[in-house]
């Protein structure tokens, strides 16, 4: 067995050398952060298979406080997220953080820990701190690495909107708290169904608040294509493939899981936000120009789905939310390093600035097209099952979430026309003498796209199998 | 028990060689043909151990916890008798591909062909709906990478993305019709469900009915879908004879001729008929009218398709089937020439490959079959084909038919008039290599004498057929076609009625259905710019509220200014308030 505590503890060492480091150079930052991710990625793998232990630490006993770690029904597939998807987003690192690398390490190392801590606390106040480190580790990296331009705003429009999803999900707690005596969440999950059903239903709201604000799902979405476009490579990669599934991962353990005569009760009127916001969402997508803004809408497109998945309440649609944001994390990770590494050769992200790169940068083609396939949930890629098995749960509950499929044809359209702007067609004179992509740049695009053939032709891996 | 997928895993590995091996070590082409050639021996093997019946092979695909997601795979004549065409088809115009794709770049052709022949191989054996969705929807992605194979053309990658999102709207209507399916069966095995149909409603039986046949009408470029596929024919020729001739786009058909319990008893079969019509029609006067050789075997392939269409419309599955092996054979052998052509005279332009004097070359008589075959004429192939298909009509199916036929062989014989013009003697160019002309001369042989074969397959494949005085006005109808052909466009040119005839295919034409396609994109793209402004109006506003929070924060700030005179009266004035107010009230 491993001590969930490991996992939390290696990035900490890590943390503490690259602090060292700070002050007197001794070893490459680069080298500390890889070892850290496979000393810690090994311990996940190993853990896995031997399973995992958990830790209990009780701080403050008056309210309820401790520090405690454990797997829950849901935690796996997200923990494998946040453990991949740091560790693939490190050749971006490399290549795009140029001023001030150690301490982007730092803050890079900090969103690691805490996306762990998030994922593997079973108090609900740890939870709330991790929770909260990776909301301000982000703001820095937006507001300190980001694109000149944009930074101040895309960094407060962040914070705030973000802080206050955190504060919604605070009052939830502490509601819980109040209700409930505890801040454990298995004691509030069995003590949940006991609630008085005005209180049950004002929690659901702040967990859906915060869930909305999150994923993101329409209206409250405009923060996400702000931070996304004015991000590092490395932070996008983490901010589609990890943060964005914490507002999912919110939504079914303190919404669904929770509440679920809530959600019941609801549940139409959600559904119709969902299946509005995927094709809203796809349509606005399909009016950008920049690469990175495509890609941050259609992430809202598949989270759309996810919480699709969620709220219908049936086993099938949970499992395959959860599987549609794990495979959705990878993909978007790959796509956004494939956006970085187009800014970086070309100098724009602009698709229609772009022209017939496929002929110069044969492997970077493949790989925007491998992924564009895979985002459109071609089979034998990731997205297909995710795709499909939420669907199934969804389609029992209410028939008319098949229309999301329009959306669905919409990315189509974008993704397949973005894809012909810039890699096919005529070569534009002014890239011609652009070079296809690094040997590590290779590495990092292919570990991802073995991420998405695996879960894609062997899902089975991931599915726990939830019962409600 | 069969193993079918053994006849997958040859394409498999050569799509995983040629994808690994240095192109310049190995010839790509030699492994994809090893490849297809194994396939081929394979589903030979398969036809000659298969016993009558059918047999299914499950296998546990994975689990969502008890739930247990299985695939099968269907032994039976149909689906052995599809692989036995696709594999061989694939054979013939892979070993094409040697002396076709020469210049080209080996590597990522023969990775996309094997993965195309393979996700065809593995749709034909599919038993379960998802995994002939699947492999439908591979197919469909090879097929979008394919015709975008001279990706730095703008008129290729144009046509692989049309391609793409037309079928993508059949795609989506199957995915939505597996959804609906699996949710009332809670298995997706076609054997179960077609078993079983009469546990859906009418209702749902009809919607999911018209979703598989929206799903085959945009594979197969039926009415109103069919745009995509002349300008599919910008990828390779080979592409063409391969994928949008022979096998992919009859994919459409095959699904159909599989679910044809299911359209029968949702009563689709008028709608599918009406459809294929009107497909019929347009695809035989637009192959009047474009002088493209390649468009004009494209618009061919639309007007055979409908027939495969007309055939299921009219409860006639095996004699679809029996259409779509026929055709698979007679057209790609036509494809095959057409690129023939290519190679030596770099045009496909019907009217300068007609003065090349063609007439005495080694291509003259492969072609001739196949355009004999294409009209219906005996012995070939394509007559056999014809009489399993006109028995089933009604009476008015029949006086249309009648009527396509004369069309068909009006083209195809202007086809052949125009390009093999008697004249000069041959132009020295014309080499032929083993790799071009074998598959050429096999389909050419198996054009004239694989007509036999229908005596034996009938029964296997459920299809029957009649020789009557029907036959023998559509072989009238035909030799009209071919005299009118002659007239029109043989060695003396007969210039107006080719202008009236022209003016009118213009006509029709001009009635241009792109202009629809054209406009509807159009109003996607404004739906999103204006989504888009929306969206941006949403941001500006989130924005100004912070903005004014920001100097409502600003106003609010002089009140602690750390003046602590101003802290005092204010307090001293709050108080008096509160004690005013205490006064008045209490």
């Amino acid at each position: 067995m491993i001590s969930l505590l490991y996992l939390l503890i290696v990035p900490l060492l890590g943390l503490i050398a690259l602090l060292v480091n700070r002050r007197e150079k001794r070893i490459s930052d680069m080298f500390l952060l890889l070892l850290v991710f496979i000393v810690d990625s090994a311990l996940f793998f190993v853990g896995i298979i031997v399973g995992f232990s958990t830790f209990n630490l009780m701080l403050v006993p008056s309210i309820d406080f401790a520090f405690s770690l454990g797997i829950t029904g849901i935690s796996l597939p997200f923990l494998l997220l946040a453990v991949a998807l740091p560790a693939l987003g490190l050749v971006s690192l490399y290549d795009e953080i140029k001023d001030d690398r150690n301490l982007f390490s730092i803050v890079y190392l900090i969103s690691y820990l805490s996306l762990i801590g998030v994922f593997v606390s079973t108090n609900l106040l740890s939870f709330f701190i991790f929770w909260e480190f990776i909301l301000v580790a982000f703001f820095f990296v937006i507001a300190f690495w980001g694109e000149e331009e944009r930074r101040r705003i895309a960094s407060m429009k962040f914070l705030i909107f973000t802080q206050f999803g955190s504060l919604t999900l605070l009052a939830a707690f502490i509601l819980l708290f109040i209700y409930t005596g505890s801040f454990n969440l298995i004691t509030i999950q069995s003590a949940s169904s006991s609630l008085p059903a005005f209180i049950a239903q004002v929690c659901f709201f702040l967990v859906l608040v915060t869930a909305l604000i999150k994923m993101p799902i329409f209206p409250f979405h405009s923060w996400l294509p702000d931070a996304h476009v004015t991000a590092p490579t490395a932070g996008s990669i983490l901010l589609a493939g990890v943060l964005l599934k914490m507002g999912g991962y919110a939504l079914i353990q303190f919404g669904v899981l929770l509440f679920p005569s809530v959600v019941r009760s609801f549940q139409v009127p959600l559904l119709i936000l969902g299946i509005f916001t995927t094709i809203y969402i796809t349509l606005v997508a399909s009016a950008q120009k920049d690469l990175k803004k495509i890609i941050a809408y259609s992430s809202i497109f598949y989270m759309s789905l996810a919480f699709i998945g969620a709220v219908s309440l049936s086993n099938l649609g949970l499992d395959g939310a959860i599987f549609l944001m794990v495979s959705h994390g990878f993909i978007a990770g790959m796509l956004f390093a494939l956006a970085g590494i187009l800014k970086e050769k070309t100098g724009t992200r602009l698709i229609n600035e772009l022209g017939g790169l496929a002929k110069n940068l044969p492997m970077f083609a493949f790989f925007i097209m491998f992924s564009v396939i895979a985002t459109l949930g071609v089979p034998g890629l990731s997205n297909f099952i995710g795709e499909l098995v939420v669907f199934f749960g969804s389609y029992q509950v209410y028939p008319f979430v098949l229309l999301a499929l329009i959306g669905a044809l919409v990315a189509t359209f974008y993704y397949t026309n973005a894809a012909k702007l810039m890699l096919f067609s005529a070569q534009n004179k002014k890239f011609s003498g652009v070079t296809d992509i690094s040997t590590l740049e290779m590495l990092q695009l292919g570990l991802f796209s073995v991420f998405i053939l695996v879960l894609g032709i062997l899902p089975g891996i991931l599915f726990g199998g939830i019962t409600l | 028990m069969l193993q079918l997928i053994l006849i997958l895993i040859p394409m498999l590995a050569s799509l995983v060689l040629v994808a690994l091996i240095d192109d310049k070590t190995i010839r790509s082409g030699y492994i994809a043909v090893a490849g297809a050639l194994a396939s081929l021996i394979f589903s030979l093997y398969y036809f000659s151990v298969l016993g009558g019946g059918t047999a299914v092979a499950v296998y546990s695909w994975f689990y969502i916890g008890s739930f247990n997601f299985q695939v099968s795979t269907l032994s039976s004549y149909v689906s052995v008798f599809a692989t036995i065409i696709v594999s061989f088809i694939s054979l013939m115009v892979i070993i094409f591909s040697l002396f076709y794709m020469k210049k080209e770049p080996q590597k990522r052709y023969y990775a996309e062909m094997s993965l195309f022949v393979f996700s065809m191989l593995g749709l034909v054996i599919s038993d379960s709906l998802l995994l002939l969705y699947v492999f439908w929807e591979l197919v469909g992605i090879s097929s979008f990478l394919l015709i975008g194979f001279y990706y730095e053309r703008e008129k290729a990658a144009a046509a692989a993305n049309k391609a793409l999102i037309m079928t993508r709207i059949g795609d989506m209507a199957l995915f939505a019709a597996i959804v609906i399916l699996f949710v009332n069966y809670g298995t997706l095995s076609l054997t179960f469900i077609l078993s079983n149909l009469q546990l859906l409603s009418s209702g749902m039986l009809l919607l999911v009915a018209s979703l598989v046949t929206i799903a085959a009408i945009s594979k197969s470029a039926q009415f109103p879908f069919y745009p995509w596929l002349p300008d599919a024919m910008e990828g390779p020729t080979t592409v063409s004879a391969l994928l949008h001739s022979a096998t992919m786009v009859a994919a459409g058909a095959y699904i159909l001729i599989l679910l044809s319990p299911l359209l029968s008893s949702a009563g689709m079969g008028t709608v599918i008929s009406v459809i294929a019509i009107i497909t019929a029609f347009i695809g035989a006067f637009l192959a009047l009218h474009v002088v493209d050789m390649k468009r004009i075997l494209a618009y061919s392939t639309i007007e055979s398709l409908s027939f495969m269409f007309l055939a299921i419309g009219s409860l006639n599955a095996g004699g679809a089937l029996y259409y779509l092996i026929t055709h698979a054979i007679f057209k790609s052998l036509l494809f095959l020439i057409t690129g023939a052509l290519m190679v030596f005279f770099g045009t496909q332009d019907i009217r300068k490959l007609g003065t090349k004097g063609l007439q005495n070359s080694w291509l003259f008589l492969p072609f001739l079959a196949g355009i004999l075959s294409l009209a219906g004429f005996p012995p070939f192939m394509g007559f056999f084909a014809h009489l399993t298909l006109s028995h089933a009509f009604g009476v008015y199916g029949q006086a249309l038919f009648v009527v396509l036929s004369f069309l068909t062989s009006l083209f195809a014989f202007r086809l052949l008039f125009t390009v093999f013009r008697s004249g000069a003697l041959p132009s020295k160019k014309m080499y032929y290599t083993l790799s071009s002309a074998l598959p050429i001369f096999l389909l050419a042989a198996i054009t004239l004498f694989g007509g036999i074969s229908l005596f034996y397959m009938y029964g296997l494949i459920n299809a029957s057929y009649s020789l009557d005085v029907s036959t023998l006005i559509d072989l009238i109808a035909s030799f009209v076609g071919v005299l009118s052909a002659f007239w029109l466009f043989g060695s003396v040119n007969r210039n107006y009625w080719v202008s009236r005839l022209s003016s009118f295919a213009d006509s029709l034409s001009s009635f241009s259905y792109n202009v629809i396609l054209q406009l509807i994109g159009a109003s996607v793209v404004y739906l999103g710019r204006s989504f888009a402004d929306f969206d941006d109006a949403l941001t500006s506003f989130y924005e100004s509220v912070a903005k004014y929070s920001l100097i409502l924060s600003f106003k609010s700030r002089r009140i602690e200014d750390g003046d602590v005179q101003t802290y005092i009266s204010v307090m001293l004035i709050g108080l008096i308030i509160v004690l005013a107010v205490a006064v008045v009230f209490l």
